[in-house]
């Protein structure tokens, strides 16, 4: 296991361990999430060497699009003074009519430790978190299937409607390290980001508040 | 491309009048945006993607019906990465769901601004040629003290399907590019974060 691995379930444990000292508001949301993925970033063999420019535009820009639904469970804890600790749990749905001409691409769930603020009716959110995938390439020189984790960074708002259900806005950058190419003597990092936008609404079981760092528990 | 840019400024003109006659406020903000272009092609199989962070200054025009629900205008102006500017004006629509918290919607046409430096990046397909397409928008508002108020939007692109939001222009394009770049469509999402100032208040 590397050290980024262990760092994110060492964030995960305490964040769970210190929520479970508190009183917890549970919320379960939905909504559709459009996310773009690049494939290949700049600085790759692949790019470096086209033969032109043309090439190298359609090499570093290619990517793929999609809408997808995704269900959420979030568990929100107060903290002091308006600001409230959540850990968010996602998963996004993509069926194979989705895939691409490079590879079918499914990504399996997002785990997220937040820091939110809460002012009025509205929260302010950021955070980061882990997301799990799972990729079939059709690539014939990759492994047709792999699994990968890795690192993201969310920031977002949400407005409470009424007592019980809010209207989520969040974006997500989540970064790849895509497998390393080597060119005669170097080796050249795979490395790119793809985009996460999510427009959703959750229905909040409890509803304690956040002003002041006083809940109402 | 500046036939709609016209269009759009004058109507949001129009209504900057219709409403200096009313009870308005006027706001204007800054903030950080992340916009994300697709180049769509029937000649690719995938999308040409171009991500695109930045900053943006907006002004918005906005009138109460009641209290719950109020109806304006904006205008905003970004810069980006690679030195790719745009220009959005539109129409938006708040539901106030307490008096310092609002949700909301926009509907806006936002263009893609040629920066006539094109030897800074010449690569990106956006530096070829003109780009106009129309955004739906999801804002949440809140008002953090009586004038200053943050905004949080996340954009959409529901430009009409077959619409050609993409135009090359041969006089700046290499000739190469005319061959690939001529029956592109593209698409635009955005998130935008920023903070206001209220000058007045209804």
């Amino acid at each position: 296991m590397d050290i980024k691995r262990t760092t994110y379930l060492l964030l995960l444990t305490l964040g769970t361990t210190h929520a479970q000292k508190a009183p917890i508001d549970v919320s379960i949301g939905g909504g559709y999430t459009h996310t773009v993925v690049p494939h290949i970033a700049e600085n790759t063999p692949a790019s470096k060497y086209a033969p032109n420019k043309i090439a190298k535009i359609l090499i570093n820009q290619v990517s793929t699009d999609y809408f997808t639904p995704y269900i959420s469970l979030e568990l929100t804890t107060p903290a002091a003074n308006g600001f409230s600790k959540s850990l968010l749990i996602s998963m996004d749905y993509q069926d194979d009519s989705l895939s691409s001409y490079l590879y079918e691409h499914f990504r399996g769930a997002q785990i997220a430790t937040m820091l939110k603020y809460h002012s009025d009716k509205v929260s302010y959110s950021i955070g980061t978190g882990v997301s799990f995938e799972k990729i079939n390439y059709r690539l014939p020189k990759h492994s047709s299937r792999e699994y990968r984790t890795t690192p993201s960074l969310n920031i977002g708002g949400e407005i409470e409607l009424n007592d019980k259900t809010k209207l989520h806005l969040s974006t997500s950058v989540i970064s790849k390290e895509l497998e390393k190419e080597k060119h005669k003597d170097n080796w050249y990092d795979n490395y790119t980001v793809s985009m996460l936008s999510r427009v959703g609404l959750s229905y909040q079981f409890d509803s304690l508040t956040y002003k002041n760092g006083d809940s109402n528990v | 491309m500046f036939k709609n840019l016209a269009t759009t400024v004058i109507l949001c003109s129009s209504f900057a009048t219709a409403f200096s006659t009313q009870e308005i406020i006027v706001g204007a903000r800054v903030g950080i945006q992340d916009l994300t272009s697709l180049a769509t092609s029937p000649r690719l199989n995938d999308p040409l993607t171009e991500i695109i962070p930045g900053s943006e200054i907006a002004v918005d025009i906005e009138r109460h019906c009641n209290d719950k629900i109020s109806f304006g205008s904006f205008a905003a102006l970004s810069h980006g990465y690679k030195n790719i500017n745009t220009f959005t004006a539109g129409l938006t629509g708040f539901y106030h769901v307490t008096p310092k918290s609002h949700v909301g919607a926009s509907f806006s046409i936002q263009h893609f601004l040629l920066s006539g430096n094109e030897k800074y990046n010449p690569e990106p397909l956006i530096h070829h040629g003109n780009i106009h397409t129309v955004q739906l928008g999801f804002n949440i508002r809140n008002m953090l003290t009586e004038n200053i108020y943050s905004h949080i939007e996340l954009t959409a692109d529901v430009t009409p399907y077959r619409y050609h939001s993409y135009e090359l222009r041969h006089d700046m394009a290499p000739l190469i590019m005319t061959a690939v770049a001529s029956d592109f469509t593209i698409k635009s999402y955005g998130t935008h974060v920023s903070f206001g100032y209220i000058f007045n208040e209804a």
